[in-house]
C-alpha cells in the first residue's frame, strides 16, 4: 500500500471511530429537558396509594412518593428513604429503621421520624399494612430513627416495606394530620417529581423537583438513583387502546402505557417505536372459589387442573406468546430468591384429556354447570375463559359462562355463592405470604389444606432465607396437590415507547425517571 | 307568548325531576358499585365493605334516594364519588369540549346537508342528484366510530396533518382547538348531514313545484333568488325540525366520538361514570341531558316564529 493510501486509511479509520463514537456517546448522553407524554388507560381514582392498590395509582404517584425501601433489578431490597436495611432483634420482634438525613419533601419540610411514624400508622390503619402491623407499636426513637415492635415475628416485613404494590409510601406528618384517612389527591412526597396539576378526567402533570435528594447508588429496578432528566411528565387519560396506539404512531404521545399485545408485531416492525416488556407482570390464573360446594370437591378441581392445556389457552387469550411465560413458579423468577420451578411442577400444565376424564369419572361429578365468571371489558380474561370452557367441556364438564361488565363482575366475585371460577391477572409478590390468593382472607375463600396452611404459617414466622425457601417449596407443592388455584402463565405488561425516548434502567412498574427524550 | 314560554319551562323542570327519579332507581338496580374502581381490582372484601360504609352505599336505596332528591330540589347535584368534585363542576368543565364539538358538527351537518340537499333538488334526476344521494347513503351507513378511526389513520398517522386525539381549551389556543376538533366534528356531523340532505331535498322539491315559485320565475326574479330566498325559506320548516332532532342525536353520538378521539367531554364522562358506577355523576348528567333536549326543542319551536309569520303561540 502506498504511503498516501495508508495515511488516508488511518485518517479514515480515525474519522470513522470519531463519528461512530460520537454517535454512540451522543445517543447515550442523556439530554435534560422536555415533556414526556404518557397515554394511560384512564384517570386514576386517587394519587394516594394508602387508599387504593390499583396499579395505575401506584405507577403514577410513585413519581412523587417514595418508600423506605425498594427492589433492585435482581429483586433484592435496597434502602431508599431508609439509610440501611433495618436492624432486627434476635427474637425478630423489634425493627430499628434509620432514615437518611437531609431528604426534603416537595414543600421544603425535611424528612424525619415523625413523618415515617405517621405514614406507617396510616398505612396500617387504612391500607395494605393492616395485615402486618395492625397490632405493632410504631415509634420515633429519635429524629431519624423509627422502631417497630411486633407482637409476633413477621418474616417478610422488610420485603413488604420495599414492595411497590405494598404501597407503604411516606407522606409528611402534617399532610396526614390535615387530610386524615380520606384520599390525598395532592400528595407531597420526596420523589424526583412533584405534582403540578391534576385535571380530573384528563391528565396528571408532574414537574421536576429541583430539590430532590436521591440515593447514592446505581439505578437498578425500582431502587438506586432517580435522574429527573425530563422537565415534566404528562399522564394523559386515553381509555381506548386503539387511540393510544394511534397517538403513539402519529407522535401525539411518547409512551403507550399498557399497549395491546395485538399491536406488538407492529411495534416491533416499526422504526419509530419499540416495545418495553414489564416483567414479571401478573400471574394469569384460574382462580377457584373454594366457597362453592362444587369446587370443594378435590377430585373435581384435580380434573379441571388436568384438563387445562396452558399454552394454547394463553396464546388465545393474549394473542402473542412474547407477552407471557409458562412457569409453575408462583413467585416469579424476576423477584429472586423465592422462585421455585420444581415444587408441584408435575401437576402444572398437564393438558391430558384422558387423565382429566378419568379423574372426573371418579369424582362423583353430577353435571352441575361450572359458573365461569368473566368480563369482556378485559378481552384476555374473556378469551381465556372461552378456551378454558372448551378444554374442560372436552373432559366432560358442563360450563356456564357468566359475562358481565367489570363493575358487576367485581360485585359478583364478592358474593361467595355466585361464581365458581374466574380467569384473570393477579398481583404477584416477592414473598408468598404477600400473594393475596394464597391467603385465607381473599375473595377465593381458600382455607388451604392442612399441609399448605401449616407450611405457610411457619413461613410467615421465618426470616432465614434457606429455611424459607425449603418451607415454600413444600407449600407450593401442597398448593398444587390441593389445587388451590390453577396456575397458568406469568403475563407481562407491555408499554410502547417512541424511538426518541430512552430508558436507562429496567423497572418493575412504570417509571419516567431515568428516562430522557432526544 | 311569555305565558307559553313560562309553561314550557315549567314542564321542562317537571320532566327533569321525573327523569332524575327514574334514572336513580334504574342505576341502583344494576349490580356493582364504585368501590371496585376506587380500590383497584384486588381489594379485599373487608376493604370493599369498609369503603361502602364510608360512602353510605350500605344504606337502603330509599334512604339514599331521599338524601339525593332532597339535594336535587335545592339545585345541588351532589359530589362525584370517584372524582370527589361537585357534579355540576365536573359537567361544567366538560361542557366546553362537548358544546364546541356539537356546535362544529352541527355547522358541518347543516352546511353540508342543506347545501347538498338544495343542489340535489335543483338538479333533480341528474347525475349530481344521484351523486348527492349516494353520499347521503354512505353517511347513513358508516358508523361514526369507524369513520373516526379511519380518519385518524389517514390524517393523523399517515399524513400527520392533524392530531390523533385530545383537546386543547379555547382559552389556550383557538387554532389548536379547531385542529383537534375538526376530525371528530366531521365524523360526528357526516351522518347527520346525510339525514338533513335527504330532508332538504324532499322539502325543496315540494316547494319548487308550488305556484308561488312559478310566479316568481315568471316575474323575472333571478333563479338563485327564487331558490334561496323564496323556496328554501319555506322548505326549511320541516328541515328545522330534523336539524333539532339531529342536534339531539349528535349530543348522544358525541359519547362515541369523544371516546375515539379522547376528548374530555360530557359524553365520555357519562360513559366512564357508568363503568365506574359513579352514581351522582350519572344521575346529574342524565338530568342535565334531559334539560338540553327539552331546551333544544323549545328553541326549535320558537324559531318557527321567525320563519313562518303564520305561527302564533299563546
Amino acid at each position: 500500500m502506498s504511503r498516501v493510501h495508508s495515511r488516508l486509511l488511518v485518517v479514515s479509520l480515525f474519522l470513522s471511530a470519531f463519528l461512530v463514537g460520537g454517535m454512540v456517546f451522543g445517543q447515550a448522553t442523556p439530554r435534560f429537558g422536555g415533556t414526556l407524554k404518557v397515554a394511560i388507560t384512564g384517570d386514576p381514582p386517587t394519587l394516594d396509594p394508602h387508599t387504593s392498590s390499583a396499579a395505575i395509582v401506584l405507577e403514577v404517584s410513585s413519581h412523587a412518593l417514595e418508600y423506605l425501601y425498594a427492589r433492585d433489578a435482581d429483586g433484592v431490597v435496597q434502602p431508599m428513604l431508609a439509610s440501611a436495611l433495618p436492624e432486627v432483634s434476635d427474637d425478630g420482634l423489634t425493627y430499628t429503621i434509620s432514615l437518611r438525613e437531609g431528604v426534603p419533601f416537595h414543600d421544603g419540610h425535611i424528612l424525619d421520624a415523625d413523618d415515617v411514624v405517621a405514614s406507617l400508622d396510616r398505612w396500617r390503619r387504612i391500607g395494605f399494612g393492616k395485615a402486618y402491623l395492625a397490632n405493632a407499636d410504631i415509634e420515633a426513637a429519635d429524629a431519624h430513627t423509627v422502631t417497630i415492635t411486633l407482637p409476633a415475628p413477621i418474616g417478610v416485613l422488610t420485603s413488604v416495606l420495599g414492595w411497590t404494590e405494598g404501597a407503604a409510601v411516606i407522606f409528611t406528618a402534617a399532610q396526614i394530620a390535615e387530610v386524615g384517612d380520606g384520599p390525598i389527591d395532592a400528595p407531597i412526597g420526596t420523589g424526583p417529581y412533584r405534582l403540578k396539576e391534576w385535571k380530573r378526567g384528563q391528565e396528571v402533570v408532574f414537574e421536576r423537583f429541583d430539590g430532590y435528594v436521591g440515593v447514592d447508588a446505581e439505578a437498578s429496578g425500582d431502587a438506586g438513583q432517580k435522574h429527573a432528566y425530563l422537565d415534566s411528565i404528562r399522564f394523559i387519560a386515553v381509555p381506548d387502546s386503539a387511540t393510544r396506539q394511534a397517538g403513539l404512531e402519529s407522535g401525539e404521545f411518547d409512551v403507550n402505557y399498557r399497549a395491546a399485545a395485538s399491536d406488538l408485531e407492529f411495534i416491533n416492525s416499526s422504526s419509530n417505536m419499540y416495545p418495553w416488556m414489564m416483567r414479571p407482570g401478573y400471574n394469569y390464573i384460574a382462580l377457584i372459589n373454594h366457597a362453592s360446594p362444587l369446587m370443594q370437591n378435590l377430585e373435581v378441581r384435580r380434573a379441571l387442573q388436568a384438563a387445562i392445556d396452558v399454552y394454547p389457552l394463553a396464546l388465545g387469550a393474549f394473542g402473542d406468546d412474547s407477552v407471557f411465560a409458562l412457569t409453575p413458579s408462583i413467585v416469579p423468577r424476576e423477584y429472586g430468591a423465592m422462585a421455585n420451578d420444581e415444587a408441584g411442577a408435575e401437576l402444572y400444565d398437564i393438558g391430558d384429556l384422558a387423565e382429566a376424564k378419568a379423574i372426573l369419572a371418579a369424582s362423583g361429578y353430577d353435571g352441575t354447570p361450572i359458573r365461569w365468571l368473566t368480563s369482556r371489558d378485559y378481552d384476555y380474561q374473556y378469551r381465556g375463559t372461552l378456551i378454558a370452557v372448551d378444554q374442560t367441556s372436552a373432559a366432560g364438564f358442563n360450563g356456564e359462562i357468566v359475562v358481565r361488565d367489570w363493575a358487576t363482575t367485581v360485585s359478583i366475585r364478592s358474593d361467595p355463592t355466585a361464581w365458581d371460577i374466574f380467569i384473570g391477572n393477579f398481583t404477584i409478590a416477592p414473598e408468598p405470604e404477600m400473594i393475596a390468593y394464597l391467603t385465607s382472607a381473599y375473595l377465593n375463600n381458600y382455607p388451604g389444606s392442612e399441609a399448605f396452611r401449616s407450611k405457610m404459617d411457619e413461613l410467615s414466622r421465618t426470616s432465614d432465607l434457606a429455611t424459607r425457601q425449603a418451607l415454600w417449596a413444600d407449600a407450593q407443592a401442597a398448593f398444587y396437590e390441593d389445587v388451590g388455584a390453577i396456575q397458568m402463565v406469568n403475563a407481562f405488561l407491555l408499554n410502547a415507547y417512541a424511538s426518541s425516548v430512552h430508558v436507562e434502567a429496567r423497572y418493575f412498574l412504570f417509571q419516567a425517571w431515568n428516562t430522557w427524550k432526544e | 307568548m311569555i305565558a307559553y314560554v313560562a309553561r314550557r319551562l315549567g314542564s321542562m323542570l317537571a320532566t327533569m325531576l321525573v327523569v332524575g327519579v327514574v334514572v336513580f332507581f334504574v342505576i341502583h338496580a344494576i349490580p356493582g358499585d364504585v368501590t371496585s374502581a376506587l380500590l383497584g381490582a384486588e381489594a379485599s372484601p373487608a376493604q370493599i365493605e369498609a369503603l361502602r360504609k364510608r360512602l353510605n352505599l350500605d344504606q337502603p336505596v330509599v334512604v339514599q334516594f331521599a338524601s339525593w332528591f332532597g339535594a336535587l330540589l335545592q339545585g345541588d347535584l351532589g359530589q362525584s364519588t370517584y372524582m370527589r368534585t361537585s357534579v355540576l363542576g365536573a359537567i361544567g368543565q366538560r361542557l366546553e369540549p362537548t358544546g364546541l364539538l356539537t356546535l362544529l358538527a352541527t355547522v358541518i351537518a347543516v352546511a353540508l346537508g342543506v347545501g347538498l340537499g338544495v343542489i340535489a333538488a335543483v338538479r333533480h334526476n341528474s347525475i349530481v342528484d344521484y351523486g348527492v344521494m349516494f353520499i347521503a347513503m354512505l353517511g347513513l351507513s358508516i358508523p361514526t366510530f369507524w369513520l373516526g378511526l379511519l380518519m385518524i389513520m389517514f390524517f393523523a398517522v399517515y399524513l400527520r396533518w392533524l392530531p390523533a386525539a385530545g383537546y386543547v381549551a379555547l382559552a389556550e389556543s383557538p387554532i389548536d382547538t379547531f385542529r383537534y376538533l375538526v376530525m371528530p366534528a366531521v365524523a360526528l356531523g357526516f351522518s347527520q348531514a346525510a339525514v338533513i340532505a335527504r330532508m332538504t331535498r324532499a322539502s325543496m322539491l315540494d316547494c319548487l313545484r308550488e305556484d308561488y315559485v312559478r310566479t316568481a320565475h315568471s316575474k323575472g326574479l333571478r333563479r338563485r333568488r327564487v331558490v334561496l330566498r323564496h323556496a328554501l325559506r319555506n322548505a326549511m320548516l320541516p328541515v328545522l325540525t330534523v336539524i333539532g332532532l339531529s342536534i339531539a342525536t349528535m349530543a348522544g353520538g358525541v359519547v362515541v366520538t369523544e371516546t375515539v378521539f379522547n376528548i374530555p367531554g360530557a359524553g365520555r364522562l357519562v360513559v366512564e361514570s357508568i363503568q365506574r358506577r359513579d352514581y351522582p355523576v350519572i344521575q346529574g348528567a342524565v338530568v342535565a341531558v334531559a334539560f338540553v333536549y327539552a331546551f333544544i326543542n323549545l328553541v326549535v319551536d320558537l324559531s318557527y316564529l321567525g320563519l313562518d309569520p303564520r305561527v302564533r303561540y299563546s
